[in-house]
């Protein structure tokens, strides 16, 4: 039915077909048409803007439909929504990277961890769909120890949940992050170094691998709680064989007098080539003032 | 199936092009009409269309989908406004699109999508995409398949491993 120009015969310009990318042979024998096509997919979600829900629902339709999500728009949605930050995570090999469209633990788990809040199993905090956040550089740097300080990490502000039945004053904070080019950070190479064990009940809630403590592994700097405005002591992270980043934090209670919002983030980087806020839909979430880390909004429930 | 398309031109003035389809139908298109296409039109500007342009990616009757839209759209299109023929209301438009993509069966709509990403005609391409989108937006994946006539192909198994993968986005 579908038959390619034959030649070029009489000398018109014949506009070769850009078979876009891998369908050809597929499309000639008449398999993966209509929704199942991948450019056909790639093109609605573009006018769905690449709403991770509605993702998250076409992947569990059928093996056509989760490959085709799996390879191209888990990461066409991290790419329109981070493109800044998914740009450094590619590195100095950006191009390479790019072309073979990989990224560290797959790009469902980066989506995954783009949208979504870990919580704090330690605490009983359930995780959550987290419709906007705020990564950067600058935050990353700051759970970098002194030796891993060549290593690149994005990390997410904390998001503050209500923890514990008593009351108010106990406040979770759970953030996330991401290496850039784990297999060859510092941080491994520490981590493997030293035969660093790797946990035995705690996986990445992104990509389900196995994970290393961090502050077990004495990689968790004093910097990282300062920047957290977490209690001395009271913060943990994992790290996962794909470079995702989890932890949470107790934080120290902001007294009523002191000014609300902006206060715990008053060293927050005011260099904004270094972070990326984005939202998970296209809708009208006030975004935190440029800055600022959200208004504090209590989430989760008491534990059991 | 020699492309020994003359250059044409109509009375008046615009010049004519021809457009060919996969399966050889021939489509004569005055420059304005065809350049909403933008692939095309940089064929035009580029000069090289004197022969008819070959469109091997595209069936004759989804071009005629196509052509017709243009035809349909020229006048707004063409805010050179060299095209001879009447431009229809903004009304007559909408109601032309609506139409169009209401009637489509899946199938072709699916086909106007892919003809309307090569030849790059944005509002074409645009609506036809949106018609999809709405089908698609809050259904779950069962509603899916059957919207778009399409197996499950997973085990049961599979299918609920899948499931709580996915299930992250709807934890609120």
């Amino acid at each position: 039915m579908r038959r390619l120009g034959s030649g070029n015969a009489g000398g018109g310009a014949a506009v070769a077909g850009e078979w876009d990318g891998g369908g050809i042979a597929g499309r000639m024998r008449g398999e993966n048409a209509g929704i199942m096509d991948e450019k056909v997919l790639e093109l609605v979600f573009r006018a769905l803007n690449w709403d991770p829900r509605e993702l998250c629902v076409v992947a569990r339709v059928s093996r056509r439909l989760r490959a085709v999500a799996e390879r191209v728009l888990w990461r066409e949605l991290c790419v329109s929504r981070a493109p800044r930050m998914v740009s450094a995570l590619s590195g100095p090999t950006a191009a390479v990277a790019a072309a073979a469209g990989r990224i560290g633990g797959g790009w469902p788990a980066m989506a995954k961890l783009l949208f979504f809040c870990c919580g704090a199993a330690g605490a009983a905090v359930p995780g959550h769909f987290a419709p906007v956040s705020r990564f950067s550089k600058t935050s990353g740097r700051s759970f970098l120890s002194r030796r891993c300080a060549g290593d690149l990490l994005f990390v997410s502000d904390p998001c503050e949940h209500a923890a514990g039945a008593a009351s108010d004053d106990d406040v979770v904070g759970a953030y996330r992050g991401v290496y850039r080019g784990f297999m060859r950070s510092r941080t491994r190479a520490f981590l493997v170094g030293h035969r660093a064990p790797l946990e035995p009940r705690v996986r990445c809630p992104y990509c389900g691998a196995r994970v290393w403590s961090m502050t077990a592994a004495g990689l968790a700097p004093r910097s990282a709680c300062r920047r957290l405005g977490a209690n001395e002591g009271r913060l943990e992270y994992f790290v996962c064989v794909s470079g995702h980043l989890h932890g949470s934090c107790w934080l120290a209670r902001l007294s009523s007098s002191s000014s609300s919002n902006g206060e715990r983030s008053a060293d927050s980087d005011s260099n904004h080539s270094d972070d990326e806020t984005f939202a998970a839909a296209d809708v009208s979430l006030p975004l935190p003032p440029a800055g600022r880390v959200p208004a504090r909004r209590l989430r989760g429930r008491p534990a059991m | 199936m020699a492309a020994a398309a003359a250059e044409a031109t109509t009375d008046g003035g615009g010049k004519m092009i021809i457009l060919i389809s996969a399966d050889g139908k021939r489509f004569e298109v005055t420059e304005a009409v065809a350049s909403q296409s933008q692939l095309i039109s940089n064929m035009i500007e580029d000069d090289c269309t004197e022969n008819g342009v070959r469109l091997p990616n595209v069936d004759g009757d989804i071009l005629t989908m196509v052509v017709d839209y243009c035809n349909m759209h020229a006048g707004d299109a063409a805010a050179a406004g060299d095209t001879m023929k009447a431009s229809s209301t903004e009304e007559e438009l909408k109601k032309f699109d609506a139409e169009l993509v209401q009637a489509l069966e899946n199938p072709v709509l699916f086909k106007l999508i892919l003809a309307a990403n090569f030849l790059n005609i944005k509002s074409l391409l645009d609506m036809t995409c949106q018609r999809v989108a709405d089908m698609m937006s809050g259904k779950t994946p069962e509603q899916m398949r059957e919207t778009f006539s399409i197996e499950n192909d997973f085990t049961p198994e599979e299918e609920a491993a899948i499931r709580q993968e996915n299930a992250w986005a709807f934890d609120d």
